[in-house]
């Protein structure tokens, strides 16, 4: 498993150098999302229930903070593409432009990575074995939706 | 490997986004097809390999961090002390990765014209 992350790692991050998002997301409408799955699998393999619904809780969480993730990217676009474009931009914008970014990146960066930590904290050594597999399909889909490739294939 | 995927993402759909595209092959090809003054054209191609250079180099660095957080965060008990130090290394990769980028980004653009540059940057959406 490791090694087939860092290869879609490698792709994704090759796929974004070499051809610019030419490839199009088409995620596949006959698989669950892997959200989803990660939900089924916590309610599957946690029998404890209030133990569970934290852990749904943090799944909740790290969700809502990609959907956001991708809301600043989207908008750092835009605003990185108009001052890049205009010829007479000073360094100085740019760079101020993006720190603020970087700010706002960050801080949902720690709020996904402090829910991860939170779901990890309330499962067992088992039980994590089983769902960290889930969780990762989740984010590496989510990465890969994100800058617009299809991680097909890697739902399983 | 969340915490690196997250970042690796955010460093290849953000801001650098630009850059991964900036620097692949078919920049420097465009540059020379706008270009017509040789010398310049030569120092605008050597600005676009410098940076993509650079970008393989950072992708290898943030390779690397992938790989120690997905070894760290594979046991239970790695919780959010141990798995903090990952992110700020990726983070801090990340803005350096982002700063050389835009040096090459703002060495290309005093190379080229404005009509050049307007051009070039038009490719990359």
């Amino acid at each position: 498993m490791k090694a087939g992350l860092l290869r879609l790692l490698a792709v994704v991050v090759w796929a974004a150098l070499l051809l610019g998002g030419a490839l199009s997301y088409a995620g596949s409408k006959e698989r669950p999302d892997p959200t989803d799955r990660l939900r089924a699998g916590i309610r599957e393999d946690v029998a404890d229930q209030a133990r569970a619904s934290k852990m749904l809780a943090s799944v909740d969480e790290i969700e809502a903070a990609i959907g956001e993730l991708n809301s600043l990217i989207a908008q750092e676009r835009a605003s990185l593409a108009a001052l890049l474009r205009d010829p007479g931009s000073s360094r100085a914008a740019v760079d101020a432009s993006l720190a603020e970014f970087n700010t706002a990146r960050e801080s949902l960066a720690r709020r996904v990575l402090a829910s991860h930590a939170a779901l990890k904290a309330e499962t067992t050594a088992a039980e994590w074995k089983k769902l960290r597999k889930l969780e990762m399909e989740m984010i590496t889909f989510a990465a890969a939706k994100s800058i617009g490739q299809a991680p097909a294939g890697k739902e399983n | 490997m969340l915490a690196a995927l997250l970042t690796a993402y955010l460093i290849f759909s953000g801001g650098n986004g630009f850059a991964a595209k900036m620097f692949g092959k078919d920049t420097q090809t465009l540059v020379r097809q706008v270009v017509s003054e040789q010398a310049r054209a030569d120092a605008a191609v050597r600005t676009l390999k410098q940076g993509q250079k650079d970008f393989e180099a950072g992708a290898k660095q943030f390779e690397e961090i992938a790989k120690a957080f997905s070894r760290a965060d594979e046991a239970q008990a790695a919780g959010l002390d141990a798995l903090t130090p990952f992110m700020q290394r990726a983070t801090e990769q990340r803005r350096i990765l982002q700063q050389k980028s835009l040096d090459r980004m703002f060495e290309l653009r005093r190379t080229l014209t404005q009509e050049e540059w307007r051009k070039v940057f038009e490719s990359l959406k």
